[in-house]
């Protein structure tokens, strides 16, 4: 989801920062490690603001416009207080993924994951909960929530959240 | 020999010429508009028909690596275990031409990693001789589906102030996705017509301007008979309105690459002649390595003569897509 009108850029509210901080938390990293220079795009009966990290050459001219569509580098957004990742930001987490914990999958893995369809086995690398994940040649291809299905805690599937495919599907 | 016209004389020759027997006869042959081949018979004479039969050749597909993202020769070891045969496109440095293919290459892994964009080698030829420049301030007045502005981005390597307008809605979404698949970050998207905007003083502008699309014909044979005639001067008029509005918002001494992916000279030579005519601009020679220089005179006009500075592409002869390229630079006073 991104917007689809134009609209100005704003600094991030007090909730919106908390949305973002459980959200990285989630992931053990820090918000300084996606972003420098934090900004929303109000629009006007909105129901979600898309939030950006504005390079700093672009502050100028940003700061003049009365209404941009969209700008810099998308990290995704906030609806009802909680932050959704796009996918510009797999690339900018994927770098951290020796640090923290990312899903990798083999090549039968990798595109069922792009087609959108669960992935049962097929998995290198696993841990729950949402995470970037990646392909065998450690690129970043969505992201997907790791779970455990069953008692014994044998049977893991990753369930795709939003995958590269996108592009195709929705992109535009 | 040019004849001393005024204004709406000239445009009765460039909009309203006679269409002979020949062309009415190669225009139902072909399946053209007859306007389009008379036109080609002006500018090619008896080489008209070499043009009319390359145009029957569909256009290959084009991609131009991103090595902003990838190596060019990662993408090519990659490309290749798949399956897919590519070969360098010599005259463009990042463009390969697609020889065959077992999968659609506008989905590929390596496509939705951004690893490579599809675009012809005359829209690629654009951006090179634009010649974009590092941390530059730059507005493309008419940019989606963002394959010059993503160029522009990657040949700066992310680092200029791009602002990239466009005005329609079903294509700005296109725009949007592809700037962001391929890895970019340092440009601004203004949904807005390009001739009410407020900026100023931007270092280059590259306009690749609504255009009749005729050059494009091989990839889209409608092309050939979709346009009325009368489309051709509200065309120019918003060609000639568009590139009038790039020489106000750009700064003196800046630069204007102005393109059109057609061969009419209402959409090249005759834009240029009339902005050289009123406006405090100049033309730069075009150092392509293709393409025949501009036309200096159409059906007994003569155009101003720094026109032959700027360039034309033409598919029988440089087998790329039909495009009229011109920079200018706006004098400081």
């Amino acid at each position: 989801m991104q917007a689809e009108k134009g609209g100005k850029l704003v600094n991030l509210s007090k909730s919106d920062l908390k949305a973002l901080e459980n959200f990285v938390s989630q992931l053990g990293i820090n918000i300084s490690s996606i972003a420098t220079n934090l900004k929303k795009l109000e629009i006007e009966n909105g129901k979600y603001n898309d939030i950006f990290d504005i390079p700093i050459q672009l502050e100028i001219i940003v700061n003049s416009l009365e209404s941009i569509y969209t700008t810099g580098f998308y990290l995704g957004y906030i609806k009802n207080n909680k932050f959704y990742p796009g996918l510009t930001l797999l690339r900018r987490i994927s770098r951290l993924c020796n640090e923290i914990n990312c899903i990798k999958l083999n090549k039968k893995g990798e595109k069922q994951f792009l087609y959108g369809k669960i992935v049962k086995n097929n998995i290198i690398s696993f841990k729950e909960g949402l995470r970037v994940i990646l392909n065998e040649n450690d690129e970043p291809i969505g992201w997907g929530i790791g779970k455990v299905i069953n008692r014994k805690k044998e049977i893991k599937i990753v369930e795709p959240v939003k995958d590269l495919g996108w592009y195709l599907r929705r992109g535009g | 020999m040019g004849i001393n016209l005024n204004e709406s004389e000239k445009e009765n020759k460039i909009f309203s010429y006679e269409i002979s027997n020949e062309a009415k006869s190669l225009a139902e042959k072909y399946g053209y508009s007859d306007y389009i081949v008379e036109r080609y018979i002006k500018l090619l004479g008896e080489e008209v028909i070499d043009l009319l039969e390359f145009n029957e050749i569909p256009m290959p597909q084009t991609i131009r690596c991103n090595d902003f993202l990838v190596s060019c020769d990662e993408l090519e070891k990659r490309l290749k275990n798949k399956g897919i045969k590519i070969q360098k496109i010599p005259f463009l440095p990042h463009g390969y031409e697609i020889i065959e293919s077992p999968y659609n290459v506008g989905a590929t892994h390596e496509y939705l990693m951004g690893y490579y964009y599809l675009q012809d080698p005359g829209s690629m030829l654009v951006v090179y001789l634009m010649n974009p420049l590092k941390n530059s301030f730059i507005i493309d007045m008419a940019s989606a589906p963002g394959g010059k502005a993503s160029q522009i981005l990657q040949l700066t390597k992310d680092s200029v102030k791009l602002v990239s307008v466009e005005l329609k809605k079903a294509r700005i979404k296109a725009l949007r996705s592809n700037l962001q698949r391929m890895g970019f970050s340092s440009y601004i998207i203004l949904e807005t017509d390009a001739r009410k905007l407020s900026l100023k003083n931007s270092d280059m502008i590259l306009l690749d301007s609504p255009s009749s699309g005729e050059g494009i014909i091989r990839k889209d044979p409608k092309r050939k008979s979709s346009r009325p005639r009368s489309d051709m001067r509200k065309i120019h008029l918003l060609q000639y309105q568009l590139l009038n509005k790039a020489i106000d918002i750009v700064k003196p001494g800046g630069e204007i690459t102005y393109a059109a992916c057609s061969t009419a000279i209402e959409e090249g030579e005759f834009v240029i002649d009339r902005v050289l005519n009123k406006r405090n601009v100049d033309t730069i020679k075009v150092d392509s390595p293709i393409g025949d220089k501009a036309y200096e005179e159409f059906n007994g006009i003569v155009f101003d003569d720094r026109v032959k500075n700027c360039i034309r592409l033409w598919p029988h002869k440089h087998g790329t897509e039909e495009f009229f390229i011109c920079k200018l630079r706006k004098e400081e006073n």
